[in-house]
């Protein structure tokens, strides 16, 4: 096993969020505030970023406007908190392509970027299909896909098909026809703390575990695989963590910040700081 | 003298539907080392539909036009075995051209949209 540091970075919110995405079902009661994260590892001699955020600039700046996120800031403002330059990325793992996740890639010029071979040969899939099924496309970026086949050449793109471990103690798990046709989540085995799920977006807030007060999964609101699906992924996240659900990460959850010793900044952002490594100063004055 | 019409919003957004879901199918294509010679033939048709139009249709038909032509390009040297290094900025240059034309149109491409109160699609 290994000894890996776990911060959750927050780079920008929605304000207005609708909770009917967050929680299947709960379509008429209103909004709530979703941060923006991404999850920052350190250990094994390597700095490891779980999703990417995105690129405030051409698509990020319209997103912003009209789709509600405030508050953004890039990797070279979030990360230096925690005391990593995004130069220093040495893994970059996208747990699916959408672009909150995915579009910040570019920030981390030195990493080597992991992605499901399912989420792009389902685009291959959906081009087959007529012009009225392109929703199914809706939430990537063309432009993201361009600058991967330069990464491929580059040869910093690795594409899996199955359960991979990356190091030791850090697995990628496939999580197919979820959120996404190619979704993954991310395992962690810690020497001195036990199991953690980086689930991206394979759940939304830690009430789609806890439920509604019935003892049932709530699954997220928005799938573009099978919510049956999303269902099944829980109960492994679930059973993979021993059933605790504060070991289980997601990255539109507000409650990480009271859950774990956190920082807020003065742009309002926040830090989390989930597990500290041997001889790691904490990040958050904790 | 001429005024130069627009092209028509719902055209702009087929052929970007069109134009968008061929280079997210080139670019996996080139990725996992799969055939592009459909995807080549599909993107210059695109390509040719564009062209025909003219300088009739305006910048957004301009636009249309040149990622298309790129897209096409792009998968002809791909399909012929050549280095495509060199056209992917292009490419990505082309296609953030017309993607703000197509802002202007339909400003809530990515979902979900938690705003949609605010603008008319």
């Amino acid at each position: 096993m290994a000894d890996y540091s776990i911060w959750v970075v927050e780079y920008a919110r929605v304000k207005e969020f609708a909770k009917g995405i967050l929680l299947y079902g709960q379509w008429n009661t209103g909004t709530t505030i979703a941060p923006y994260c991404y999850a920052v590892v350190k250990g094994e001699g390597k700095t490891i970023v779980i999703d990417t955020g995105y690129n405030h600039e051409e698509f990020g700046m319209v997103l912003a406007q009209g789709y509600g996120v405030s508050d953004w800031q890039p990797a070279d403002v979030v990360l230096p908190r925690i005391g990593v330059d995004p130069a220093e990325v040495d893994i970059a793992v996208l747990t699916h392509n959408h672009f909150d996740h995915a579009g910040g890639v570019e920030m981390f010029p030195n990493a080597h970027i992991y992605i499901q071979e399912r989420e792009l040969s389902r685009y291959l899939w959906a081009a087959g299909l007529p012009d009225r099924m392109q929703w199914l496309t809706s939430a990537v970026d063309p432009d993201l896909m361009l600058w991967l086949v330069q990464r491929l050449k580059d040869g910093k793109l690795t594409v899996l098909s199955e359960e991979t471990e990356i190091l030791p103690g850090m697995r990628l798990v496939p999580a197919h026809d979820t959120h996404t046709a190619g979704c993954q989540y991310v395992t962690i085995e810690n020497e001195r703390d036990g199991r953690w799920v980086m689930a991206g977006d394979n759940c939304y807030v830690y009430e789609n575990f806890t439920g509604l007060g019935d003892g049932r999964f709530n699954p997220i609101g928005l799938v573009f695989g099978s919510v049956e699906r999303c269902v099944v992924t829980m109960e492994e996240m679930w059973q993979y963590v021993g059933q605790d659900v504060t070991r289980i990460v997601p990255f539109h959850e507000q409650k990480l910040w009271e859950t774990f010793p956190s920082k807020r900044f003065d742009d309002t952002l926040h830090v989390a700081e989930l597990s500290l490594g041997a001889g790691e100063q904490s990040r958050v004055g904790a | 003298m001429t005024a130069i019409a627009a092209l028509p919003e719902q055209e702009l957004l087929r052929r970007y539907e069109r134009y968008k879901s061929l280079t997210l199918a080139a670019t996996a294509a080139l990725i996992l080392a799969q055939p592009v010679g459909d995807l080549r033939d599909r993107a210059e048709a695109l390509h040719e539909e564009c062209r025909a139009g003219g300088a009739g249709e305006g910048p957004q038909g301009a636009a249309c036009s040149a990622a298309a032509a790129d897209l096409a390009e792009l998968l002809r040297l791909a399909a012929a075995g050549e280095d495509t290094g060199a056209l992917l900025e292009r490419a990505r240059a082309s296609h953030r051209r017309l993607r703000r034309e197509i802002w202007d149109v339909q400003p809530c491409e990515y979902v979900p949209c938690c705003v949609s109160d605010r603008h008319d699609h």
